[in-house]
C-alpha cells in the first residue's frame, strides 16, 4: 500500500521532466526544426516566401532563420566543426566558400537519394557536396547614356576610352582576375598569370569600390562607366531607376553561384535534405528569379511572362563560364596579399 | 579596546571583497580569458584546408614586424589617430571651456547637441559623408560653382577618414573636457585677471595646467577610438586605404587567417596601450616635478 503512492509519484515526475521536450519530440515526427545559416535581408525573406512556409511548413518542418555576414558564419561553423552536434542544419554560402568548407570536410555528401530534384540541376553547376541555388552570369555594366559603343570584351575595359572610367568591386576582384585570365589565357584558373593585366587595369586609374553599394553612385555620377559585376545587380539597380546595362563579353561569363550545403555535424540532416530539395523546387526557383533577378540552377523551371522578358540572357546565348575552385582556393590567399600590396598608395 | 578596529577592519575586507568579486570574476571570463584564447590562436599556424593547425610559434608576429607593408598600415594608423586627437583636443577644448563656463539657460541643450551625434551610428554617418564629400556631392558641386568645371572629390582620401574619425571622436573629447573645466574653480581664474593675466597668460598658466587631467583622459579615450576606427576607414579611405581594424578584419574573415589576424589584434593593442601608458607616465613626471 505504501509503495503504490510513491510509484505513481515517480512516473508522474518522470512524465513532467519529459514535459518540456514533448514540442521537439513532436516536431521530430513532423518533420522537425531546420536551423538555416543565410544572409539576411532580401535573400533571407525570399528563403521565407518562396521556400519555408509554402513548401516545408506544410511539411511540418519549422525552419529558424541564423541570419548574418558569410565571413561571420563561417567563422561560428569552423568553431562548432568540432562538435558532435552543431548547431546548424544548412549554410548558404558563395559557391567558392562552399568549395572551401567540402574540402575542409565539413559538408554532408549529397546524391539524389538525399535531394531528388539534384538530377534537374545544370550539369556545369553541380558540386558533390553542396546545390547551386542560384546563379548570374558576370557583365560589363555600362552606362548607355555615356557608352555609346557597347563593350564586348574583357579587353576593352583596358582601351584609351575607358581610361580612368572603369570601376572594381574590391570584394570581387578575384572575378575580375578570372575574367582575365579566361580572355588572356582562355582559362580562369590561370588567375596569378594575369597580374600583370590586373596591374596594368589598375595602374590606368580604375577604381576600386569597398562596398557593392558605392557602384552605382559611381556609375551615375560619371565617376566610372564600366565595370564587371553581376547580370543580377544590373537587373536590380535597372529596377531603381539607374542608367545600365549589361554587356556579356564574347569570351564568356564568369558564372557567381550561390551555394547550399549540409554540416556534418547538422542536429536535424534529413529537414536540411529537404530543404535543399525545396530550393531546386521550379516555384522556389522562380520565385527567386522574378524577386532578384537570378536565373535558376535547374533545367525543369522555365521562366514566363515579365521575368522571362527581364532576365532574357542575349542571342546567340552567351558562354556560362563556371570558376574553377580547387585553383581558385589554391592561390587566392597569394592573390589576396598580392591585390592589397597593388592597392596600397601610401 | 585595540583589538576592536581591527576586527572591523578584517570584516570590511571581506565585505569588500565579496562585493568585488562577481565584477572581478565576470571581467575575468568576459576580457582576459577571450584574450588568452586569442593569444594562444596568434602563435599558431595557419592552414587553408583546416584553417588553423596547432602550433607555438611566433611567424605571425614576425611576418607582421619583418614586411614593411604591414609596419607601413600600422605607421598610417598611427599618423591619422595622432592627428585626429590633436584635433580633437584643439577643436574640443574650446567648445568644453564655453559649455563648461556657460550660465544660461542653454547650457542643456548644448550639452545635449553635442551628445546627439553619438545617437547615430559610425556607418551611417560615413555614409551621410560620403553624400558630401562623393563626386557629384554637396562640396564637390559647390566648388565646380566656385570654379567652374574644376570639382573637388575628398572621398577616398585620407582627409575623408580624418574628418569621419574627427566628428565621431569629438564628442567624447568634448563631454570629457567638459567635466574637468567645470570642476576648476572659476575664482581662479577672476584671481587671475584681478592680478592682471593677460586671457592668454591666464589659460596658459593657470586653466591648461589645471585641465592638464581632463586632456589626457580625452585624448586617450579618442587616441584609442580612432586606433581601432574600423567603419570610417572601411567606407571613407576606400579600398587603397589601409588601417589596422580593416585590415585585421580581413585576416579574419576573408583570408579566414585567425593566427595572423590575433597576432595583428595584439600588436595593435600592444601598440595602443604602450603610448597610452607611456603618455600616462609622461603626464605623471611633469606632475611631480610641478
Amino acid at each position: 500500500m505504501d509503495s503504490l503512492p510513491r510509484r505513481s509519484l515517480l512516473r508522474l515526475g518522470a512524465g513532467a521532466a519529459t514535459l518540456p521536450f514533448m514540442p521537439a519530440i513532436a516536431r521530430a515526427q513532423a518533420g522537425g526544426r531546420c536551423v538555416v545559416s543565410t544572409w539576411g535581408g532580401d535573400y533571407g525573406n525570399l528563403l521565407t516566401a518562396n521556400i519555408e512556409t509554402p513548401l516545408l511548413a506544410p511539411k511540418g518542418i519549422e525552419c529558424v532563420q541564423d541570419a548574418g555576414t558569410e565571413p561571420a558564419r563561417i567563422a561560428k561553423s569552423i568553431a562548432q566543426r568540432r562538435l558532435p552536434r552543431g548547431n546548424v542544419d544548412v549554410i548558404c554560402l558563395q559557391a567558392p566558400a562552399a568549395y572551401d568548407l567540402e574540402a575542409a570536410g565539413m559538408l554532408e555528401p549529397l546524391d539524389e537519394s538525399k535531394v531528388p530534384n539534384l538530377k534537374y540541376v545544370l550539369p556545369s553547376l553541380t558540386s558533390a557536396q553542396s546545390i547551386p541555388h542560384i546563379f548570374s552570369p558576370q557583365v560589363i555594366a555600362y552606362n548607355p547614356e555615356r557608352v555609346t559603343t557597347p563593350p564586348t570584351t574583357y579587353s576593352d575595359l583596358e582601351s584609351d576610352k575607358f581610361r580612368g572610367k572603369v570601376g572594381i568591386l574590391d570584394n570581387s576582384y578575384i572575378w575580375v582576375a578570372m575574367a582575365a585570365a579566361l580572355k588572356y589565357k582562355g582559362d580562369v584558373g590561370a588567375i596569378d598569370a594575369v597580374k600583370p593585366e590586373l596591374e596594368r587595369l589598375v595602374k590606368s586609374g580604375a577604381h576600386a569600390y569597398t562596398s557593392t553599394e558605392a557602384f552605382a553612385p559611381a556609375i551615375k555620377s560619371g565617376e566610372i562607366d564600366v565595370g564587371l559585376v553581376w547580370h543580377a545587380r544590373v537587373l536590380f539597380w535597372q529596377k531603381g531607376g539607374l542608367a545600365l546595362r549589361s554587356a556579356f563579353p564574347t569570351e564568356g561569363c564568369l558564372t557567381y553561384v550561390s551555394s547550399m550545403g549540409v554540416l556534418k555535424n547538422a542536429p536535424n540532416k534529413a529537414a536540411a535534405f529537404a530543404y535543399l530539395n525545396a530550393a531546386l523546387e521550379p516555384a522556389a526557383q522562380r520565385g527567386f528569379a522574378a524577386s532578384m533577378g537570378y536565373l535558376p540552377t535547374v533545367t525543369n523551371a522555365p521562366l514566363e511572362g515579365e521575368t522571362a522578358q527581364r532576365l532574357a540572357l542575349p542571342e546567340p546565348a552567351p558562354k556560362l563560364i563556371p570558376a574553377n575552385y580547387e585553383r581558385l582556393a589554391a592561390t587566392r590567399d597569394d592573390m589576396n596579399d598580392w591585390w592589397r600590396r597593388l592597392l596600397d598608395r601610401r | 579596546m585595540a583589538r576592536q578596529p581591527s576586527r572591523r577592519r578584517s570584516g570590511e575586507g571581506l565585505t569588500a571583497g565579496l562585493l568585488v568579486g562577481p565584477a572581478t570574476a565576470i571581467v575575468l571570463l568576459s576580457l582576459v580569458a577571450p584574450l588568452a584564447l586569442l593569444a594562444r590562436y596568434s602563435l599558431n599556424q595557419y592552414d587553408r584546408m583546416t584553417f588553423m593547425k596547432e602550433a607555438f610559434t611566433a611567424e605571425n608576429y614576425l611576418r607582421f614586424v619583418a614586411d614593411p607593408f604591414y609596419a607601413g598600415v600600422l605607421w598610417t594608423t598611427l599618423s591619422i589617430a595622432l592627428v585626429t586627437t590633436a584635433l580633437c583636443l584643439v577643436i574640443g577644448f574650446p567648445i568644453a571651456y564655453g559649455i563648461a563656463r556657460m550660465q544660461s539657460r542653454w547650457k542643456s541643450t548644448a550639452v545635449l547637441l553635442v551628445i546627439l551625434p553619438l545617437f547615430i551610428g559610425s556607418t551611417v554617418r560615413a555614409l551621410g559623408w560620403i553624400g558630401l564629400l562623393g563626386r557629384g556631392g554637396l562640396v564637390d558641386s559647390m566648388s565646380g560653382l566656385v570654379v567652374p568645371g574644376g570639382g573637388v572629390t575628398l572621398l577616398y582620401t585620407s582627409f575623408a577618414v580624418a574628418i569621419g574619425i574627427l566628428s565621431i571622436n569629438l564628442p567624447y573629447m568634448i563631454l570629457t573636457l567638459q567635466g574637468v573645466i567645470e570642476s576648476i574653480d572659476a575664482r581662479l581664474e577672476e584671481a587671475a585677471d584681478s592680478l592682471g593675466a593677460t586671457p592668454g597668460r591666464r589659460f596658459w598658466h593657470v586653466v591648461l595646467p589645471l585641465a592638464l587631467p581632463g586632456l589626457a583622459t580625452g585624448g586617450i579615450l579618442v587616441f584609442i577610438l580612432a586606433m581601432n576606427a574600423y567603419a570610417t576607414p572601411f567606407l571613407l579611405g576606400g579600398a587603397r586605404f589601409q588601417m589596422m581594424a580593416p585590415m585585421l578584419y580581413r585576416e579574419y574573415a576573408v583570408n579566414n587567417n585567425w593566427p595572423f589576424a590575433a597576432a595583428i589584434a595584439f600588436i595593435l593593442m600592444l601598440t595602443t596601450l604602450s603610448l597610452t601608458a607611456a603618455s600616462t607616465l609622461l603626464l605623471q613626471r611633469r606632475y611631480q616635478g610641478a
